[in-house]
C-alpha cells in the first residue's frame, strides 16, 4: 500500500526526515514512532500528499504520487486515504451529518446519505447526526472524526497522535476503535505517536530518530 | 454541501463583518440606480415633451429659460411678444407649421395656456370627454390637471396670476368653463389647461394689468371673443401662419422646420435680425443636461465612494474570516478538495455578498426613487413616468459582482496558497 524510497525532506538547512525504503502492505498496520522533531506528522503529510518530497519517491497503492497534478492529487487523497488527525477538525459551520456528507463530495463521490448515516450508526453517533461539532462530547467529536475517516472506505488510514491526549481506558478504547474500523474496510493503518502506550498493539514499528540541525 | 451552501453557512458564523458590507454596497448600488432611473427619466420626459418642436421663439432673455417656460412649462415666461413680428416668421419658407402659446395664469397650480388647436394635435391627444374650445372662456383640461383639481365638462373656474396659482389676482369676473377632458398623453399636456389665445387677452384686458399683453392690446382689429378668431387658428390660411389674427401680444410660438436646413439659418436670423429671441429645445435641454450632469456626477462619485468602501469592507472581512477558517480549510483539503475548490470557495463568498448587496440597492433604489417621484410630484408639480426597470441596471449589478470578485480575490488567493501541513501541525 505505501512504498517509500530514498524519501527525505527537509526545511531550508534544516532535514527533518531521511527514509531510505518504507513498505506497508495492503491491510497491514503499523506504528511510527519517535520523538517530538522526529518527523513523524512529516512523514504522514508526504504520505499523504499534503506536501512534496525534497527528494525519494512516495508510491501509494502503486500510484506514485508526484507523477500526479496537483488537484488530481487532492481528489486521489479524498477517495484513498482517510486522515485523523489530532484535534478532528470537524467543520463547526456544519451538522455531524454534513461534516460526513463533505468527505464524500470533497472526494468527488456521491454524497448518498444513507451511506453517510450508516457511517456515524457503525460508531454508534447517528442520534448526533444533526448537532454541531462544538456540542460534542471529546468522545464524540473522536467517533465522529473517524467516521469522516473512513466513509470514502479508504485504503489507508493515516492517524495523527490519536491518542496522546488520553487516559489509559480512554486510549485503550480508542485504539481498538480505530484498528476496528481499518479492519472492517480492510485498510491500512499508519498511525504516528509518541504514546508509548501503543506499542503493544502493533507488531510492526518504525522509529524515526531526533535529528539535529544539519545532521 | 456544496460551495455555496459552505459560503452561506461560513458568512452566518460571522454576520456583522457581512452585514456591514451589505449596507455599505447597498446604499451605494442604490445612489447609483437613484441616479440611473432619474437621469433616464429627465430625459425620457424632455424627449418626449420637446419632440418636433425644432425652435422656440419669444422675448429676449435666457434660452433655457424660453424653453424650459414654453415648452416644459416649469420656469416662468421671458416676457410677451408681438404677434406681427411671430406672422413675419411662420410665412418663412422653411417653416412647416407654428404654435402660439400664451402664459401667465394658472388654476391651483396647473398652467392655463392660450394657444391653437395645433397644440393638442401636436401631442397627439385626444379627447376623453366634451369637445376642442370653440370660442373664448372655453377651456379644455389635461388628464392630470383634471384628475387632481376635479375639473370636469361643465365645470368653471378662474385663473390666478402666476404659477403658482393660489397666491396674487384672482380673475373672479371672468370664469372659464371647461367644455372638454384630455386623455393622459404622457406628456406635458397632461398637467396644463387649454384656451384660446383671445381668452388670455380678455382675461387680462379687464382690468388694470400692468404686462406688456395688456400695454400693446388695444389695438387690435379682430374681436377677440368671435368664433372667427378661433376658426382662423385652425389653418395656417388666411394670412396668420398658424397665428391668431391681430397685433396683441402671445408669450412664446413652437416652431417646426419643414427642413433641417432651417437649423443652419432661421435661428441666426431671428437672433440678429429681429428683437425676438429663437431657441432650440434640443441645444437648450442638452445644456441643461449638462447642468444637472455635474449634480449627477457629484452623486455618482458618491455612490463610487460607497462601493469602494464596501469592497474594503468585504476585503477586509474575508480576511479576517479566512484567518479563523484556515482549520477548516487545511481539512477540507485533506478530505480531498483541489486549491481550485478553495479558491472557489472563498470567491463564492464574495460573489454571493456582492450580488446580495446588489440586489438589495437596487430596491432601495427603486424604492427611493418612487418616494423621489412622489415628492417632485407633490412638491415641484415635475411628475415622473415609469419607474421601470432600466437596462442599465443588469449592468450595475454584474459590476457590483464583479467588485466584490476583485475583492474576494485577495483572499481567495490567500486560500490558494494555504499551507495545510503547516496549519494542521498548529494545533499541537
Amino acid at each position: 500500500m505505501i512504498e517509500v524510497e530514498a524519501l527525505e525532506h527537509g526545511f531550508a538547512e534544516r532535514r527533518v526526515l531521511d527514509l531510505p525504503s518504507w513498505r506497508v502492505a495492503a491491510g497491514e498496520r503499523c506504528l511510527v514512532v519517535g520523538p517530538s522533531g522526529s518527523g513523524k506528522s512529516t512523514l504522514l503529510h508526504l504520505v499523504a500528499g499534503l506536501v512534496a518530497p525534497r527528494a525519494g519517491v512516495v508510491r501509494i497503492d502503486g500510484q506514485d504520487l508526484s507523477s500526479l497534478s496537483a488537484s488530481a492529487r487532492d481528489r486521489f487523497r479524498g477517495r484513498t486515504i482517510g486522515l485523523l488527525l489530532q484535534s478532528f477538525h470537524l467543520l463547526d459551520t456544519l451538522s455531524v451529518l454534513d461534516n460526513v456528507r463533505l468527505a464524500r463530495r470533497l472526494a468527488g463521490l456521491p454524497e448518498d446519505r444513507a451511506r453517510c448515516r450508516q457511517g456515524l450508526e457503525a460508531l454508534d453517533v447517528a442520534g448526533l447526526a444533526h448537532a454541531r461539532p462544538s456540542t460534542l462530547s471529546h468522545g464524540q467529536a473522536q467517533r465522529v472524526a473517524l467516521a469522516r475517516a473512513v466513509v470514502n472506505r479508504p485504503k489507508l488510514i493515516l492517524a495523527d497522535e490519536p491518542t496522546s491526549s488520553l487516559d489509559d481506558e480512554s486510549c485503550e478504547r480508542v485504539a481498538a476503535l480505530v484498528e476496528t474500523e481499518a479492519e472492517r474496510h480492510g485498510a491500512a493503518l499508519v498511525v504516528a505517536t509518541h504514546d508509548s502506550r501503543l506499542r503493544a498493539r502493533f507488531e510492526r514499528h518504525l522509529a524515526l530518530r531526533a535529528r539535529s540541525t544539519g545532521a | 454541501m456544496n460551495s455555496f451552501v459552505l459560503g452561506m453557512r461560513t458568512i452566518g458564523r460571522r454576520p456583522l463583518p457581512a452585514v456591514l458590507t451589505l449596507v455599505l454596497l447597498m446604499l451605494g448600488i442604490a445612489t447609483v440606480v437613484v441616479v440611473l432611473l432619474f437621469e433616464r427619466e429627465l430625459e425620457d420626459r424632455l424627449g418626449r415633451d420637446a419632440r418636433g418642436v425644432d425652435l422656440v421663439v419669444g422675448a429676449k432673455g435666457s434660452g433655457l429659460q424660453l424653453v424650459l417656460s414654453a415648452v416644459f412649462h416649469i420656469d416662468v415666461p421671458t416676457g410677451n411678444v408681438r404677434l406681427p413680428e411671430l406672422r413675419e416668421i411662420a410665412r418663412h419658407p422653411m417653416v412647416a407649421g407654428v404654435i402660439p402659446l400664451s402664459l401667465g395664469d394658472a388654476y391651483r397650480g396647473f398652467r392655463i395656456v392660450g394657444t391653437t388647436h395645433a397644440y393638442p394635435d401636436h401631442y397627439g391627444a385626444r379627447l376623453a370627454g366634451g369637445r376642442l374650445w370653440e370660442r373664448s372662456m372655453e377651456a379644455v383640461a389635461g388628464a392630470r390637471a383634471a384628475r387632481e383639481t376635479g375639473l370636469r365638462e361643465g365645470s368653471s373656474f378662474v385663473g390666478a396670476h402666476g404659477l403658482e396659482g393660489d397666491s396674487g389676482f384672482h380673475h373672479d369676473e371672468q370664469p372659464y368653463r371647461v367644455v372638454g377632458v384630455l386623455r393622459e398623453t404622457g406628456t406635458v399636456l397632461d398637467r396644463l389647461i387649454l384656451v384660446n389665445s383671445a381668452s388670455v387677452w380678455e382675461v387680462h384686458s379687464v382690468h388694470d394689468d400692468p404686462t406688456p399683453a395688456d400695454a400693446a392690446g388695444g389695438a387690435d382689429e379682430a374681436d377677440p371673443s368671435s368664433t372667427e378668431a378661433s376658426g382662423a387658428e385652425k389653418g395656417a390660411a388666411g394670412g396668420n401662419f398658424g397665428l391668431p389674427p391681430g397685433d396683441r401680444e402671445v408669450t412664446a410660438m413652437l416652431v417646426r422646420y419643414r427642413t433641417p436646413l432651417a437649423a443652419i439659418s432661421l435661428p441666426r436670423a431671428i437672433n440678429s435680425g429681429t428683437g425676438l429671441q429663437a431657441a432650440s429645445p434640443a441645444q437648450e435641454t442638452a445644456r441643461l443636461f449638462y447642468l444637472v450632469g455635474t449634480g449627477l456626477d457629484a452623486f455618482r462619485a458618491f455612490a463610487g465612494v460607497l462601493v469602494v468602501a464596501s469592497a474594503l469592507s468585504l476585503f477586509i472581512a474575508l480576511w479576517h474570516a479566512l484567518h479563523e477558517q484556515r482549520y477548516d480549510l487545511a481539512v477540507m483539503r485533506t478530505l480531498g478538495a483541489s486549491r481550485g475548490r478553495i479558491l472557489r470557495f472563498v470567491l463564492v463568498q464574495g460573489a454571493v455578498l456582492g450580488a446580495a448587496g446588489a440586489a438589495l440597492g437596487t430596491a432601495l433604489g427603486h424604492a427611493s426613487g418612487w418616494v423621489l417621484a412622489q415628492w417632485l410630484e407633490r412638491e415641484r408639480n415635475l411628475s415622473m413616468g415609469s419607474l421601470g426597470w432600466a437596462p442599465e441596471e443588469g449592468v450595475v449589478i454584474a459590476g457590483a459582482v464583479l467588485i466584490a470578485l476583485v475583492a474576494a480575490a485577495v483572499p481567495a488567493m490567500r486560500a490558494y496558497r494555504l499551507d495545510v501541513a503547516a496549519v494542521l501541525a498548529e494545533r499541537r
